[in-house]
């Protein structure tokens, strides 16, 4: 939820029921002889309209459940979420009139500031990652395809290498003088034990769009090469390599295909050294390569970007995983701690 | 038989000089030599076929590029039937529609004497979805024509004897006197009467008004690109489709309006005969978009230019049913008035200059209904795509979320409700059809062809199979080659609130705009629009 001028209502109207709470408790708090707190009748006033704005909040979930049904504008639901959410944080504290109180109603406390607190976050996150995603990522794909694609795009980089310097499974020949000279950084180890990647195939169940190539099943291949050690290849079957591909194939083999398994740690990873990377590469390959070198540097270049849309999401959306359960946790405990206020107080 | 010569080499027997001369069309045809010999060039073309009863000669869906011409034997011809859902509603959606929150339906109901266009020179009953052909019938014109895939399901009832052949022969017969004559004869007698009582406003007029139109009607061929009637002119009679596709068409000020594209069956110029005015539309016998350079453009429908076929009812015989039946004539006022409706509705009220050119590159000027998703405020919760599957009780999404951006928008795959619908062309069996009010939806004796889905050039239209469609064909005729279904965002058309994923968008990202009108501002002056929106 972006923070605009369409939330003006929402925030006045909290302002305004935060400021008449405020008036009354210190109309109460200030009568001689009082004790403020949870036990008055404005202290109960203020806990059930507390507990009022918790329930309103949860029904949030099962809103979103039936998105169809004429409940009101989802945006709507989720400003009043928001503005009467940070509301509650006030109403706990006039209604506990600014104390801890026992073991329960400290427990309640942490609850409330953890709720309240992981909800600014998020909100504060909606603000700004959005805006990110937009402006570092040329394009973005669902999530559920992110898999799908990046084992795409390893498909495509493997037989793009396939394509300008033959095989890529035959054991690299023997070190030479050019190949040194290739700026290629000692790779992270590649052993055959090498996990693949976890989840291949995308979960998506992609409809089958006739037209559609972006979503249709991409490569039959979708391992990267280093995964495979022995399918046919090129040369072992007796078609001939292009000639000058080998530094592209060492540099796949390399660089490119454990960064494709594995971006973590590759340099690859740093765009401006993938940038000077692919450089080098020009430079020790023969320009009837060079197109190849330009597929293999996009195909690196969209696994980063899924990667890094990948990240985004994670940060976008990891903040639910604690809002959501422990508001769950704190509606419990709160509706706990009402019956037990009110049976066995006085 | 030379097959090295052959172009297209049909499998089954090749045509004798006797054949040529015995068989009346084709002695017609001029495809045989002074000695009735066929002519080198259409060896392999045409051929005679033999089907034992029971025998399945062309399958619903599958491609195909030949004509039949039935000479012995009868023939059913059958479409899968209505899918039936097989989909249990889960408990909420129980209990949403006892409290009247109903999602909208993927099917869309109709009068089991509604008329199913196939490429037969009958038609299919919505009601019952099977007809029997005999000698002399043609099935297949429109897959020999325009390669569209097979309509529907042809199975012998009994031995069947049938000529089998490829356009170039197929043209030469249409030339040829005898077999226009036959095949005009045909369709008065089998399928005229069937369509005049299928127009809305004819239904329930008497077997005579019926027999005296039918006699009377004109029936006209119009080659594609032509004009059947052009907006502002005198209305001289209304007509009907018996085969081809014509597009109805309006002038606005941001260019050529595309209303419908009319087929078999369908009919138009009732309101300007009936209102004794000029012509409110133009129509036009559809041809398929070119380029400059003339070719066909790529990804749309390959096909040569054919022709639409018309029958057209006089003004004369018009006055007539509107005197002699008064019932007719109320019908007509009540359609003349929705479809004026519409066609207001679909007028863009904006005026546009210009626009930016990256707007007209992706297209999206023909968005009428074009959904945005504002880039900086979604936080790819996927509310919206969930909220699509939620709302259509076929369980699918309409909506993806994946698409070109444009500044800080993504156009997400979804029907833009063009205006020009490229999806409608080339549909075998008439089955995507635009509701008056614009939106797209797809008529349930959709056969799977997947034209559609090919024909449109933003990739809003999936397809699915059935099962996870929670449908089935009924028992009674099976689909054999494609158990798909297209799916088409319908705008939530039941949706009281409308679209869905508007509406369930929690962070006010998701929006539908009028291309034309919110193009027309500067991005700045429109993200002003939004913000200005009511909360
Ligand atoms: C007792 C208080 C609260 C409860 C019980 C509560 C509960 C929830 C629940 C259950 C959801 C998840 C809905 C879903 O994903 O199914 C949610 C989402 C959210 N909550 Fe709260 N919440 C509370 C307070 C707050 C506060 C104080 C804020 C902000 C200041 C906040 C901001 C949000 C936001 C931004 C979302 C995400 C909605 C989205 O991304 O679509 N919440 N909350
Ligand atoms: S709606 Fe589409 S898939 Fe269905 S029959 Fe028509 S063109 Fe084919
Ligand atoms: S519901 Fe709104 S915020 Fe969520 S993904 Fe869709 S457009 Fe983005």
């Amino acid at each position: 939820m972006l923070i605009d001028r369409k939330q003006y209502t929402w925030v006045a109207v909290s302002i305004a029921l935060g400021a008449g709470a405020t008036l009354a408790y210190v109309a109460d708090a200030t009568r001689p002889g009082a004790r403020p707190g949870g036990g008055t009748i404005l202290g109960l006033t203020l806990g059930g309209a507390g507990l009022a704005i918790m329930c309103f909040c949860a029904l949030l979930s099962v809103k979103r459940k039936v998105p169809h049904w004429r409940l009101g504008r989802a945006q709507v639901w989720l400003r009043a979420h928001v503005w009467l959410g940070l509301l509650l944080a006030l109403l706990v504290a006039l209604h506990s009139g600014f104390k801890i109180g026992g073991a329960m109603t400290g427990f309640l406390w942490i609850m409330t500031v953890v709720v309240v607190g992981s909800g600014i976050i998020g909100v504060a996150i909606q603000q700004v990652i959005p805006r990110l995603l937009l402006e570092s990522l040329p394009g973005e794909t669902v999530a559920q395809q992110i898999d799908h694609q990046i084992a795409d795009a390893a498909a495509q980089a493997r037989s793009v290498v396939v394509k300008y310097a033959g095989s890529v499974d035959a054991p690299a020949p023997p070190w030479t003088e050019a190949a040194a000279q290739t700026p290629v950084p000692t790779p992270p180890p590649i052993t055959p034990a090498a996990p693949p990647p976890t989840s291949a195939t995308g979960s998506l169940a992609a409809p089958k769009s006739a037209g559609d190539t972006k979503l249709a099943t991409p490569a039959a291949s979708p391992l990267p090469a280093a995964a495979k050690a022995a399918t046919p290849s090129v040369a072992a079957s007796g078609g001939k390599p292009p000639a000058g591909g080998e530094p592209l194939r060492r540099f796949y083999l390399d660089a490119a295909a454990p960064f494709m398994l594995r971006p973590a740690g590759s340099p690859l990873l740093n765009p401006s050294h993938a940038r000077s990377m692919f450089i080098g590469l020009r430079r020790v390959c023969p320009p009837h390569i060079h197109p190849g070198v330009d597929d293999l540097e996009a195909l690196c270049q969209r696994r980063r970007h899924l990667l890094a849309q990948r990240r985004w999401m994670a940060a976008l959306h990891g903040w639910l995983i604690l809002h959501v359960p422990l508001s769950y946790l704190y509606l419990i405990a709160v509706f706990a701690h009402a019956v037990i206020a009110v049976r066995y107080t006085r | 038989m030379a097959k090295a010569t052959t172009i297209v080499g049909l499998e089954g027997e090749p045509l004798t000089a006797e054949d040529i001369k015995s068989i009346p069309i084709l002695a017609d045809a001029g495809i045989g030599d002074t000695a009735g010999k066929l002519l080198d060039q259409f060896v392999g073309s045409i051929v005679r076929r033999r089907f034992a009863s029971g025998d399945v000669i062309c399958h619903e869906g599958e491609g195909g590029n030949t004509a039949f011409v039935l000479l012995e034997g009868e023939v059913g011809v059958s479409i899968a039937r209505r899918n039936e859902r097989t989909k249990r509603g889960s408990f909420l959606a129980a209990l949403g529609s006892l409290l009247g929150q109903k999602p909208v339906s993927a099917t869309v109901h109709h009068d089991p004497s509604t008329l199913v266009p196939i490429d037969a020179s009958v038609d299919l009953r919505y009601g019952d979805l099977v007809a029997t052909l005999g000698p002399g019938e043609v099935v297949g014109e429109m897959s020999c024509l325009n390669l569209a895939p097979r309509s529907a399901t042809c199975v012998a009832k009994s031995p069947v004897v049938a000529l089998e052949m490829v356009r170039n022969i197929y043209e030469k017969l249409q030339s040829a006197p005898t077999f226009k004559a036959r095949n005009d004869a045909n369709y008065r007698s089998r399928a005229l009467a069937g369509h005049l009582r299928n127009v809305p406003i004819f239904e329930g007029l008497p077997a005579s008004a019926i027999d005296r139109l039918r006699a009377s009607a004109e029936l006209h061929t119009f080659k594609a690109g032509t004009p059947i009637v052009t907006e502002g002119d005198a209305a001289d009679g209304m007509f009907l489709i018996r085969n081809g596709q014509v597009r109805v068409s309006k002038k606005m000020p941001g260019g050529e309006l595309t209303l419908a594209y009319l087929t078999r069956g369908d009919f138009f110029g009732e309101i300007g005969l009936l209102r004794g005015t000029t012509r409110s539309t133009s129509c036009t016998a559809y041809d398929h978009p070119k380029d400059e350079s003339g070719a066909y453009k790529k990804g749309t429908f390959q096909s040569k230019a054919s022709s639409a076929e018309l029958v057209k009812i006089k003004s004369a015989e018009f006055d007539w049913l509107v005197k002699e039946f008064p019932q007719i004539k109320a019908r007509l006022e009540a359609l003349a008035e929705t479809r004026a409706r519409a066609t207001h509705e679909a007028q863009t009220q904006i005026v546009p200059t210009s626009y930016p050119k990256h707007v007209e590159d992706l297209g999206l000027l023909q968005g009428q209904g074009l959904l945005l998703i504002d880039l900086e405020k979604c936080t790819r919760c996927d509310q919206c795509v969930q909220a699509c599957v939620a709302s259509h009780d076929d369980g699918v999404t309409r909506l993806v979320r994946e698409g070109p951006r444009y500044d800080k928008y993504l156009v997400p795959s979804r029907c833009r409700m063009c205006m020009d619908p490229l999806c409608m062309i080339g549909c075998p069996v008439g089955s995507i059809r635009r509701a008056p009010d614009l939106n797209m939806f797809i008529e349930d004796w959709c056969i799977g062809c997947g034209n559609c889905a090919r024909q449109c050039p933003y990739n809003s239209i999936q397809m699915h199979d059935l099962t996870s469609l929670g449908m089935q064909d009924d028992p009674g005729v099976e689909r054999a080659v494609r158990k798909d279904r297209a799916v088409v965002c319908d705008q939530c058309s039941t949706l009281p609130q409308g679209p869905a994923c508007v509406y369930a968008c929690p962070h006010d990202a998701a929006v539908r705009v009028n291309a034309r009108e919110f193009f027309s501002l500067t991005v700045s002056a429109s993200r002003a629009v939004l913000a200005d929106s009511p909360a």
